[in-house]
C-alpha cells in the first residue's frame, strides 16, 4: 500500500507535467500555424502568374482553412515550396514574397518559407506526442485509482477480522466511499 | 466524475497509518478479501 501511495504521488506528478506539455505544445503548435498560415496565402498569390511560365512545375494546390488537418495542410504547403523552388530555378532572380509585419513589407524567401513549415510539421508532431503521453498517464492514473479504491473499500473488513469487538482501533478504522 | 489522483492519497495514507497499528499490536500481515496484502 506504501508503493501504491507512492505510485499515485508519482502519476499524479507525472499527469501534471503531461498536462503542462500538452498546454505547451498546443501553444507551439498554434504559434506556428499562425506564422505559416500567411506565408501560404501569400506564396500561393505571389507564384499563381509566375508558375504557368515554368516547365514541369506541378500546379499549386487549393488554399485549405487553417484548421484543415495537419497532414492535409503540410502536403499543401510543401507542394508550394516545391513549386516555389521550380520558379526559383527557372527565373535569374529567387522570388520572394511580401509579408505585411505590423506597418512594414518584409520579403520572405523560399528557405524562409521551408523553414516555417518544418517548425509546424515539427509542432504537429510534437503535439501528438505530448496527447498520447497525456492520455497514457490518465489511463495509468485510472487504473491505480482501480486498485486503491479496491483496497480502500476492502480496508475494513479485513482491520475488524483482525481486531477483538471492542478494540479502540475499531473506532477509528478509516472508511472510505466513492460511488 | 472520479475522485482525482491527489483525493486517493490521503485516504492510502490513513489506511497505511491504521493498518501499522493494528500489525503492531496483532503482529500478523493484514491480508484483504482477495488474499492480496495490504502492502
Amino acid at each position: 500500500m506504501a508503493e501504491l501511495r507512492d505510485r499515485l504521488i508519482a502519476v499524479h506528478s507525472d499527469n501534471l507535467t503531461e498536462a503542462n506539455n500538452l498546454q505547451r505544445a498546443q501553444e507551439t503548435r498554434d504559434a506556428a500555424l499562425k506564422t505559416l498560415h500567411p506565408l501560404v496565402k501569400q506564396a500561393r498569390t505571389s507564384l499563381k502568374g509566375l508558375v504557368e511560365d515554368v516547365p514541369g512545375a506541378k500546379a499549386l494546390p487549393a488554399l485549405l482553412p487553417a484548421n484543415s488537418e495537419p497532414q492535409k495542410y503540410l502536403q499543401a504547403a510543401n507542394d508550394i515550396a516545391e513549386v516555389w523552388a521550380k520558379v526559383n530555378a527557372s527565373d535569374a532572380e529567387p522570388v520572394t514574397i511580401p509579408i505585411l509585419v505590423g506597418q512594414e513589407t518584409v520579403q520572405v524567401t523560399q528557405a524562409a518559407f521551408v523553414a516555417a513549415v518544418v517548425a509546424f510539421s515539427s509542432a504537429v508532431d510534437t503535439l501528438m506526442t505530448a496527447r498520447s503521453a497525456e492520455a497514457l498517464g490518465r489511463k495509468t492514473r485510472d487504473s491505480l485509482h482501480k486498485i486503491a479504491k479496491a483496497k480502500l473499500i476492502a480496508y475494513p473488513a479485513a482491520a475488524k477480522a483482525r481486531l477483538a469487538d471492542g478494540d479502540p482501533l475499531r473506532a477509528t478504522i478509516p472508511t472510505f466511499s466513492n460511488g | 466524475m472520479s475522485t482525482s489522483t491527489l483525493d486517493y492519497v490521503p485516504h492510502v495514507k490513513n489506511a497505511i497509518a491504521h493498518w501499522q497499528q493494528v500489525e503492531a499490536k496483532t503482529n500478523k500481515a493484514l491480508l484483504l478479501k482477495d488474499k492480496t496484502n495490504l502492502s
